[in-house]
């Protein structure tokens, strides 16, 4: 049973485990908090920035901060799918038999960082898949599951395309969230100079084990949410969908396939972690208009016509999100109605 | 049983008599606007109604202000409704809402209970306040004109006629009474030109000025550019001329066994001409707004043209039109006149056919085509045009039959040149530049030019453009050949 004392328990976690991450990340309060949703949603996250932009170095402070097994995988053209499922390798017993022995790959970590995961072909892309939805993998025949918490956290880099396989829709829509690491402000940049040019480094702690995490999500999922909140989100989601009735004319010009119904879990969940993160026991609209473009960016895809017109899905799901409101409201209008 | 607390309940009561007071207030604006409308239109008619007017139209905009707040009012506002009017109203962010849906069910966690707990703190917590916004409709802020106009009306003395304040189309007995009289003046205007049409019979008129050798005096239809055929004083046409004579000359030349008639000209056709004429008499407009002095005036052009191509095109043609403008029939008489047409067309029919083709050897040309001229040399003795098939002399034929050479290969006319051998293949001494300067062309070389020739001539002259494709096929289809 979840009880209030839980949810402050969760709100002390969550602000601690911020400041832990902050005390080696400068700035990026959004992405620290986007992160951090997303794994108390039980989903994954794609960072997504220009390089030096600390993406890495987020994820593995967060490691850090969490008593949880971590693993790097940098992608490469070259790397394969076993690289980083694991393989059965042939052993020696002590009385001289042979045979084959099951040794895991990275994959097999509460936290795996998929460095450049566009770097990698996307055979090796594909291997992620099963992991990331089914939490197990399939090596040799034999379905193994992965620890729990599992959570994939990959950074891509938007400018160098050159060499790079852009991650299939059916990847994206795997990651819950998807972010955006924004350049520093210069009171960043001088913060980030103060810390990363002195002798004194700063110590991350551990705040938070994989029990612990996997209560929260528990706890998470017993948020209450309104009929008409649950209601928005799927509005929100169908006006990405062109061939929907009451799609705005933007989506219906520039987009080729809306937001699959991954993004509405991932408003919902998001939704309910941010409410319980700003003490609330309730998912609200405001959660939902909050968390659309980093839930909804990558799962929107463009027609040509978008493409080429450079149209920034975060601008589009701007105004899904107007006319849906729009729409919200002129329908609750008592004294109009 | 209440499933929700009382702060809740409370709450969701005082919304609910907030919405049904400011429906009541925008349903009462409502009504005392168009309660004002009908008390203006009341006081309009002051003098009909009399002294029961001013009190009447009073009585109009009370109960139209009344029935309007109790429309309002009588509307009932669900709890889901005034919850989330309150999340909204308070910030509560949707708190609310989320509390009256989960309340009542069956199984609550404590999640569920927590949240009943801090939505009912927090709205004990608040001040008193209004949450609904008062919503002035745009009747409301329309509503000084009526009464204004009302309070106008009633001090100022009864207008005299409120028959005569009503505008003339919205009366249909005066629109029918104006429709009849209308009519009847334009049947008596066409019975009038009907009898002077007959008394001046314009053809004896016409036709004693021709026999006194006199240009008789062109009437006002007249239109001397338009009927003045030019391209019969052409003495020669040129190419340019032919791609522009339209699809009738290119259905001509479409007939293998047939020459074109390159004098007559279809977009000079008479019958052409008068098809334009009478589209501009006409003016687009029916048969019925064809007033009869257009009739007349079209009436006489036709004669005119018709016998123009033959002298024996006369009344005759005309007895149904003249009959149906005695009786002003209109219809009837346009009706005689396409009939007329139909004539005339056939008459124009007959006259090009007699012009087309008087091609072939005729017997004073025979003696030139002798041992030394091959066949297919060039007669440049005729006027171009008049049946000339350049290369092959003229036919004796008044139908223009073609002669055995030109049946065989119609395309070859006008080139000149020498057959060498069994090859079908002619050099002309058309000009066109060649690797030999002055030299011989081969026919198919000919065949080139005159499509570049076309393609200029289209692209300068004003060629229909559904003409185009159909030019440039005839032109492909010469050199397939």
């Amino acid at each position: 049973m979840s009880s209030p004392a839980q949810v402050e328990s969760f709100v002390r976690a969550f602000t601690g485990l911020r400041v832990e991450v902050e005390k080696l990340i400068v700035g990026q309060a959004e992405i620290i908090t986007g992160v951090l949703t997303g794994m108390f949603a039980g989903g994954h996250v794609l960072l997504e920035g220009v390089p030096g932009l600390g993406k890495t170095l987020l994820v593995k402070t967060l490691a850090q901060s969490l008593d949880l097994s971590f693993a790097r995988v940098q992608f490469t053209p070259d790397l394969m799918p076993a690289d980083i499922l694991g393989t059965n390798i042939v052993v020696e017993d002590p009385a001289g038999g042979k045979h084959f022995q099951y040794q895991p790959g990275p994959l097999f970590a509460h936290i795996v960082l998929a460095d450049e995961i566009n770097r990698a072909t996307p055979k090796t892309q594909s291997a992620l898949l099963e992991g990331m939805q089914e939490h197990a993998v399939t090596v040799g025949g034999v379905s193994r599951p992965l620890p729990s918490p599992f959570f994939v956290l990959a950074t891509q880099n938007p400018i160098e395309m050159q060499g790079t396989y852009p991650l299939p829709e059916a990847q994206l829509d795997r990651f819950l969230f998807k972010l955006q690491v924004r350049y520093p402000a210069i009171e960043e940049l001088n913060a980030i100079l103060d810390r990363t040019t002195q002798a004194h480094t700063a110590a991350v702690q551990r705040v938070m084990d994989g029990p612990t995490v996997l209560g929260f999500r528990d706890l998470i999922r017993d948020v209450p949410i309104a009929s008409h909140v649950r209601d928005f989100a799927t509005r929100v989601v169908m006006g990405t969908h062109p061939q929907w009735a009451h799609a705005p004319e933007i989506t219906r010009r520039y987009v080729r396939y809306g937001a699959s119904p991954r993004g509405a879990q991932a408003l919902v969940l998001g939704g309910k972690v941010r409410a319980l993160t700003q003490g609330r026991y309730n998912v609200s609209l405001e959660d939902i208009r909050t968390l659309a473009a980093p839930a909804l960016r990558h799962r929107v895809i463009l027609n040509f016509a978008g493409e080429s017109e450079g149209i920034d899905p975060d601008a589009l799901i701007a105004q899904v999100l107007e006319g849906v409101q729009a729409e919200t409201t002129r329908t609750a209008e008592p004294v109009l109605g | 049983m209440t499933l929700y607390p009382a702060a809740i309940r409370k709450l969701l009561r005082r919304v609910s008599v907030e919405v049904r007071l400011r429906r009541a207030e925008r349903g009462a604006w409502r009504g005392a606007f168009w309660g004002g409308m009908a008390a203006v239109a009341v006081l309009v008619m002051k003098g009909s109604i009399g002294a029961l007017a001013v009190p009447l139209a009073l009585a109009l905009l009370g109960l139209g202000t009344l029935a309007g707040a109790l429309l309002g009012a009588s509307r009932r506002v669900g709890p889901l409704e005034a919850a989330r009017l309150a999340d909204r109203a308070l910030q509560l962010d949707d708190r609310v809402a989320t509390s009256l849906e989960y309340a009542g069910r069956s199984e609550r966690s404590q999640l569920v209970d927590a949240l009943l707990a801090d939505t009912t703190g927090r709205l004990e917590a608040l001040p008193p306040r209004r949450m609904v916004a008062r919503v002035v409709p745009r009747e409301g802020r329309t509503l000084a004109l009526p009464i204004l106009a009302a309070v106008a009306l009633a001090l100022a003395p009864p207008l005299p006629d409120p028959q005569t304040l009503i505008p003339e189309w919205l009366g249909a007995e005066a629109k029918e009474r104006r429709d009849q009289d209308l009519a009847l003046a334009m049947l008596q205007q066409r019975g009038a030109l009907a009898q002077d049409l007959l008394r001046r019979d314009p053809r004896a008129n016409r036709d004693a000025a021709e026999g006194a050798g006199r240009r008789p005096p062109p009437t006002a239809s007249e239109s001397p550019a338009l009927f003045q055929d030019k391209a019969l004083t052409k003495p020669s046409a040129d190419f340019s001329s032919f791609v522009k004579r339209g699809d009738e000359r290119l259905r001509v030349l479409g007939e293998t066994d047939k020459l074109p008639d390159l004098q007559s000209d279809f977009a000079s056709s008479k019958y052409r001409a008068l098809l334009r004429k009478h589209e501009e008499l006409a003016s687009g407009l029916r048969a019925r707004q064809l007033s009869p002095k257009k009739l007349a005036e079209l009436l006489m052009e036709m004669e005119r043209l018709g016998r123009k191509i033959d002298e024996e095109f006369g009344s005759d043609a005309f007895d149904g039109y003249y009959d149906a403008m005695e009786r002003g029939q209109t219809d009837e008489a346009l009706e005689a006149m396409e009939n007329a047409l139909g004539r005339l067309r056939d008459l124009e029919g007959r006259s090009r056919d007699a012009r087309r083709l008087r091609g072939g050897r005729e017997p004073d040309q025979a003696a030139r085509d002798d041992g030394d001229r091959l066949d297919g040399a060039f007669d440049d003795s005729g006027a171009e045009g008049e049946g000339v098939a350049p290369g092959l002399g003229r036919s004796t034929d008044a139908k223009g039959r073609p002669t055995a050479r030109l049946r065989s290969t119609p395309y070859t006319s006008g080139v000149r040149g020498a057959q060498r051998g069994r090859v079908p293949l002619y050099e002309t001494q058309a000009a066109g530049s060649t690797s030999r300067a002055d030299g011989p062309l081969p026919s198919v070389g000919v065949f080139g030019q005159y499509q570049r020739m076309m393609e200029d001539a289209i692209a300068r002259e004003q060629v229909p453009r559904d003409y185009h494709e159909q030019i440039r096929d005839y032109f492909k289809s010469l050199n397939e050949r």
